[in-house]
């Protein structure tokens, strides 16, 4: 539902009767239950309030930071919205907590262009299939105990916000075997994930990881090597400072000896029982995405915008996050941020089925939107952006969880921003299609930067 | 009211590592399954006390089930352990290859409750179901079900599978809790006429630091929900996202909690807030910004009205 130019002041004036979810009406209704909520006599019974037909205060539309807001609502100046909601299709949502729809296809068919790939290699029982199991087909990690040896090369496609593909190789395979033809595997690639079992000899590992590292330079340069130190859950926290000391160390000395100086290589502390398999993807998969710098710099700005302490962009299927805003990492609140989509889909999970009545109470948002105020006052909040991602932030300023009108606003120019950035780049990446990887960084769209604009002020 | 008839004796008993002290810690001390392994066998009975919306109280009595224990139990201490008990849970392990003794000692516990408390009720749990395989758990159920109820002498008795390691735990628990709590008609009633109020989908109750289901009420508008565990699942989503909270805010499972939690999404809305002293209550709404945010107002003010009309003041 869109609305053109002055017609904020129609929506105000319709109250809750309107038919619009847009966004100056969604606005209208936060003001609404903000004044209502400083009106409250705590009567001795409870009625049902309906929300009062007045004309409360009229939210400005260019709310950029708290003090914008402050002074939006008390100088009642209205003008007309600078934007738009997204093309919002009357179809029912293509909401990312239920089951999938399709009502964007067009988007949808240039996200499935860019297709990295993330080869798992390494020894047997090193735990490779334990990993794609836990993280892209919520295995729980007791139950990959009985998990076979994979005697072929498992292909799994994962279709998100971008498409990757997910091979996990058997670990008895010689990788470098002549009938295997390497320019297949290796061709499009993402990135080459080895996983190592710490909790055994890895001599042997290692020994195969730079002779495979060594193979590759000469044709694929590029590669992404990421070595996942695994099994970690056992040992303590010396020990696995321990190991990760020495593997880095000795795969260093192998590659320098054999004349490779700067080789692209990541280490990564990793156990399926534990988030920090989720986080060891998520920063995997962070390095595929051309779109990094923007989305980081779109987050910066929403956090200091509204006061957040920290947002995740998450991939709501896999817990795989894409972006976060660039303060360092506080690793306290990304288990509550990842946990909380657990909560989410479980509830929706629930709750969530078709229902026979169409019973309404209202208008509403067509995003899934949810907030948790845990015991010390801290709130997480999640936004559904799209039928892929949503947007975890943990709030812990007083002042800022008061202004939902705020984040509200800025969500959305979020969610615009994202939507645009990927829409652009999906265009971009079109006629590179069948050709290499494009190595530069795509320029700023003007969708980009108008968005960037928008929440920076 | 009389406090002496709020303090309601608990009898736990099974057979010696059939999960009674795994259980209890889950419950009512915030331990998480994974934990459990490192608990000892109980020496002799270990009482505790587990309040229950501020009215309640459960006198714990968690009897080692060793043998020189069970055949003390039964003899020496027999009056002392079987007198005055409202409650007897029987745990029996799905896993035991002595089933027909299992069975012949808890034959003899019942005749000593029938003689002490008659009036007692019984819960019979069928535990570490997990360890069997899913399509075999419905009837082997059904038949050790069958071989308890023959030997409960006319007792109340009720029978729940329960494990550890999933929600079916939370659902025999919150049945047996459901049994004790006092006025649950006035608690009942009341949130009846306020899912009305508010359009609900439907209403639960859940304890405050258990998350077990004190009751729940739900209308025409929640009636074809195709969940029928889901009472106990979100005990299970609460309580396994509390001890995330407590993890890494550092503080103690009993202390972390939430102050308020809502979803809104196209086909529903929801929240969970805090109610009493020692409960929460979760709300199901059809969508609408304005109703839901109205809905969490007056559930918030409809706090004290609950207090005086149910006399749930704790
Ligand atoms: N403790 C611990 N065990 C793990 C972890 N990840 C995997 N395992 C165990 O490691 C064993 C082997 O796992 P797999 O995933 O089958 O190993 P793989 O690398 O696929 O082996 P191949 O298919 O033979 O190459 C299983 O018993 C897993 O339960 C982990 O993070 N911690
Ligand atoms: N697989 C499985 N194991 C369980 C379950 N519940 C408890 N256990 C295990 O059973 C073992 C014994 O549990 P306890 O709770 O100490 O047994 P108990 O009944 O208190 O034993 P006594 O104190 O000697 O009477 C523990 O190692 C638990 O890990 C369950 O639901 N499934
Ligand atoms: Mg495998
Ligand atoms: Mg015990």
């Amino acid at each position: 539902m869109e609305h053109g130019d002055g017609d904020a002041d129609a929506a105000s004036a319709a109250g809750n009767s309107g038919t619009t979810d847009s966004l100056e009406e969604r606005l209208r209704v936060a003001s609404l239950n903000a004044v209502h909520n400083s009106d409250i006599q705590f009567p001795a019974a409870f009625e049902y309030m309906e929300p009062p037909k007045t004309n409360a205060t009229d939210i400005r539309p260019y709310l950029k930071t708290a003090e914008d807001e402050d002074r939006a609502l008390t100088s009642h100046s209205s003008t007309t919205p600078p934007l738009s909601k997204p093309s919002s299709s009357q179809v029912p949502s293509t909401s990312g907590f239920f089951e999938h729809s399709s009502s964007d296809a067009e988007m949808d068919r240039k996200l499935r262009q860019n297709k990295p790939r993330l080869l798992l290699m390494g020894q047997r029982r090193s735990g490779k299939s334990s990993i794609t199991s836990v993280v892209f087909h919520k295995m729980p990690p007791q139950e990959t105990l009985f998990l076979e040896s994979t005697t072929q090369i498992q292909k799994d496609s994962m279709r998100s916000f971008m498409d990757f593909q997910v091979w996990d190789f058997p670990g008895q395979l010689d990788y470098f075997d002549p009938t295997f033809d390497t320019t297949e595997i290796f061709s499009e690639i993402g990135a080459l994930v080895w996983v190592i079992d710490a909790q055994d000899d890895y001599t042997d590992s290692l020994n195969r990881l730079t002779t495979t590292i060594l193979n590759l330079q000469t044709t694929f340069p590029h590669i992404n090597v990421e070595v996942f130190i695994h099994k970690i859950d056992s040992l303590n926290e010396e020990f696995r400072s321990d190991i990760y000391q020495d593997i880095v160390q000795r795969v260093g000395d192998e590659l320098s000896d054999a004349g490779y100086i700067n080789p692209n290589v990541s280490y990564h502390l990793t156990s399926i029982y534990d988030y920090s398999i989720f986080e060891a993807f998520s920063k995997v998969i962070q390095k595929l995405i051309p779109q990094l710098d923007t989305l980081e710099n779109l987050l910066n700005i929403l956090v200091n915008s509204c006061g957040m302490a920290k947002a995740y962009l998450f991939d709501i299927w896999s817990k795989i996050y894409v972006a976060s805003d660039t303060r360092p990492i506080d690793m306290e609140v990304y288990e509550m941020c990842s946990d909380y989509i657990d909560v989410i889909v479980d509830i929706t999970d629930i709750y969530g089925y078709n229902r026979n009545h169409e019973k309404v109470l209202g208008e509403q948002m067509q995003e899934a939107e949810s907030s948790v105020t845990i015991h010390d006052g801290t709130m997480i909040y999640l936004k559904e952006m799209n039928q892929y991602l949503c947007l975890v932030t943990v709030i812990k300023n007083d002042e800022a969880k008061d202004k939902k009108g705020l984040i509200d606003y800025n969500c959305h120019i979020f969610q615009d921003a994202l939507n645009a950035v990927f829409a652009r780049a999906w265009e971009k990446d079109k006629p590179n299609e069948n050709g290499e990887q494009e190595e530069q960084q795509p320029d700023k769209t003007p969708a980009q930067a108008q968005a960037e604009g928008q929440l920076e002020g | 009211m009389d406090t002496r008839k709020r303090k309601k004796k608990v009898l736990l008993m099974g057979k010696s590592g059939s999960g009674k002290s795994s259980m209890r810690s889950i419950i009512f001390s915030n331990y998480v399954a994974k934990d459990v392994r490192r608990l000892g066998a109980t020496i002799d009975v270990e009482h505790s006390h587990a309040k229950f919306m501020g009215n309640l109280t459960l006198n714990l009595w968690d009897c080692g089930g060793q043998d020189a224990f069970m055949d003390s139990y039964l003899n020496a201490q027999r009056e002392n352990v079987f007198s005055d008990a409202e409650v007897l849970i029987y745990v029996f392990d799905i896993e035991s290859r002595s089933v027909d003794q299992d069975l012949e000692t808890y034959s003899q516990v019942i005749k000593a409750l029938k003689e002490y408390s008659p009036t007692a009720h019984i819960f019979c749990l069928i535990h570490k179901m997990d360890l069997v395989q899913t399509e075999h758990r419905e009837r082997i159920y059904e038949e050790r079900c069958k071989l308890i109820a023959a030997r409960s002498e006319g007792l109340s008795l009720e029978t729940f599978a329960s494990s550890i390691w999933d929600q079916t735990l939370y659902k025999a628990w919150a049945g047996i809790v459901h049994k004790m709590i006092p006025n649950l008609v006035v608690i009942e009633r009341f949130l009846q006429a306020f899912a009305k109020q508010l359009s609900a989908e439907e209403i639960v109750l859940f304890e405050r630091s258990t998350f077990l289901t004190v009751t729940n009420v739900v209308t025409e508008y929640g009636e074809d929900n195709p969940h029928p565990d889901r009472h106990e699942r979100i005990s299970n989503i609460f309580k396994t996202y509390k001890h995330t909270v407590a993890r890494n805010t550092r503080t103690t499972a009993a202390s972390a909690g939430f102050l308020l939690f809502k979803v809104q999404t196209q086909r529903f809305n929801c929240f969970l807030a805090r109610f009493t002293e020692n409960t929460y209550i979760f709300v199901v709404v059809p969508p609408g910004e304005a109703a839901f945010n109205c809905a969490v107002l007056n559930t918030l003010m409809a706090r004290d009205v609950f207090a005086k009309k149910t006399g749930v003041e704790g």
